[in-house]
């Protein structure tokens, strides 16, 4: 009796664990651009949810139209991204020859305009309807879990792009430049770092891993052109809880919160999804303000 | 090394700089003293590219650089030790040398120069895992200053690299700029401290409300009379 138990609390307990991992390697991604945006250009990302929603969207259209395999489409859905964050870049950064404080103003207006603009576009080309299409929705056994194929696709596809990320920021000098322009913009210039440049890879890979996100998403849950604000709010979290501008502490927040979510969900009510994470974030802003990995 | 000539720089629209020309010759220590205000460090922040110039030119090396991006600047092998020493305070010790190699040149030399810098600043070393924020004040300057050494530069500025130090550190301070120029690096120093640095650097420009209003070697400057009024309280 007590051994079954046991082993029931154990599978239990190991299938919320890779529904979590799952789930929270979307939203280690998704909050990986927001946390470089936030961080290095000290924007407040508005349309972030809506970059998550153009991804979903552009891999719903090229599969649905041209039968295009979602991972085929992430340099289609990144192009769309890169385009917007060209536009950020040029909105605000591009425009300012020194300004921080401006640009602030600038990217709070510019971002809020983009989230309407963005959102009300795809419902005018695709309808407000939900939508759903199905890609490889068959089951399968992993670790004595059993999920679905298009399940296991999302950390298949999200955490390569977010290791990719990572290296980018760490092996190569253009990277590190960002990590510098992250920590102090003037000094970064002063070192011999090419502030614009590294401002205008913060804005291309920020808007970039949302939008990868919301394409693995997209063939397993419902979207809407109105579902942005939702993946915004969890995304918020999971920069505060990973510390801001770090990209690991995001990624590793971003899983955290994804095994605590559907944890909790399990246990108490599937209706407490925002509630859980935002008790969390209350939480990390008592307790660790700095988050994770965040060393101010 | 470096020419700046007939330069007028405003800040918002305040008038700063208005006509200043100095010359800092290869090898030399040259300092800039004045008062509060005079516009010091907005000569400074134009050298290496902050502030642009609403006239006038900046001459590195025989090359224009007045309207370069800063970063071009670095490449060319001039540094600046802000005000302040401008380190990345949420970095330890050695992760501000090696941001100190980001110019392409000091990449490959980067192991060479850090050991050059820790025997220089053998305090760096044994800090080298603190953060930067956690120094003292006279090691956050000799950070800031090997953190300058780290790009392989030619040309070193200094902002008032004595401000909120005591006098030991500050003349120890000035002992590593001295062999800093003997191993070839020129040097341009804007100082209020002008006591010390009338005895280290080799020729002097005084600078009030954004003119220059003397310029002697400083040997010459240090005795003349309306230097010893207003500046060394004589």
């Amino acid at each position: 009796m007590v051994i079954e138990a046991v082993g029931y609390t154990l599978t239990i307990g190991m299938r919320l664990i890779v529904a979590g991992i799952i789930i929270g390697s979307a939203y280690a991604l998704g909050a990986l651009g927001l946390t470089l945006i936030w961080g290095g250009a000290r924007i407040i990302n508005y349309a972030h949810g809506e970059l998550v929603m153009i991804g979903a969207y552009v891999s719903f259209w090229l599969f649905t139209a041209f039968k295009v395999p979602p991972p085929l489409a992430i340099p289609f859905a990144a192009g769309v991204a890169a385009v917007i964050g060209l536009g950020l870049y040029l909105g605000t950064i591009g425009r300012l020859t020194r300004a921080p404080e401006e640009m602030e103003s600038y990217g709070l207006i510019l971002t809020f305009a983009l989230m309407i603009l963005l959102s009300n576009s795809v419902a005018w080309m695709f309808t407000s309807d939900i939508q759903v299409y199905r890609w490889m929705m068959v089951p399968i056994d992993f670790f004595a879990v059993s999920t679905l194929l298009n399940r296991l696709m999302i950390p298949i596809i999200c955490l390569p792009v977010a290791g990719i990320v990572l290296a980018l920021m760490n092996k190569t000098w253009f990277g590190r430049g960002i990590s510098l322009v992250i920590d102090n913009d003037q000094v970064a210039g002063l070192v011999g770092v090419n502030v614009r440049n590294a401002y205008f890879g913060i804005l291309t890979i920020g808007t970039i891993t949302p939008a990868i996100a919301g394409l693995a998403w997209s063939f397993n849950y419902p979207f809407s052109p109105f579902i942005g604000i939702e993946h915004a709010i969890l995304a918020f979290v999971v920069v505060i809880l990973g510390g801001l501008g770090s990209p690991k502490g995001s990624i590793v927040g971003g899983l955290l919160i994804g095994i605590i979510e559907t944890t909790l969900v399990y246990l108490i009510s599937p209706g407490l999804r925002l509630a859980i994470a935002y008790s969390i974030f209350i939480l990390v802003i008592l307790l660790r303000p700095s988050g994770l990995f965040g060393r101010k | 090394m470096l020419r700046v000539e007939d330069l007028y720089v405003d800040r918002g629209s305040i008038n700063v700089l208005h006509g200043v020309s100095i010359k800092v010759e290869k090898g030399s220590i040259t300092c800039v003293i004045g008062p509060n205000g005079a516009g010091k460090t907005t000569l400074l922040l134009s050298i290496v590219g902050i502030l642009p110039p609403r006239k006038g030119r900046n001459i590195f090396k025989g090359k224009d650089i007045t309207f370069l991006p800063s970063y071009k600047r670095v490449e060319m092998g001039m540094s600046l030790v802000p005000e302040g020493r401008g380190l990345f305070q949420g970095k330890t010790v050695e992760e501000n040398l090696l941001s100190g190699a980001f110019r392409k040149e000091a990449r490959l030399k980067c192991r060479d120069n850090l050991d050059r810098v820790y025997s220089l600043f053998p305090i760096l070393k044994e800090r080298r895992k603190q953060l930067a924020s956690s120094l003292s004040g006279g090691e956050q300057q000799m950070l800031a200053v090997a953190r300058a050494l780290m790009s392989n530069l030619d040309f070193l500025m200094l902002d008032e690299p004595s401000l909120g130090l005591a006098p030991i550190i500050v003349s120890k301070l000035y002992d590593t700029v001295k062999s800093i120029r003997e191993e070839g690096v020129t040097v341009l120093v804007v100082e209020q401290n002008v006591h010390q640095i009338l005895r280290v650097a080799d020729f002097g420009y005084v600078l009030e409300n954004g003119r220059i209003v003397h310029a002697d070697p400083c040997d010459k400057l240090i005795e003349a009379p309306e230097i010893k009024s207003a500046y060394l309280g004589l």
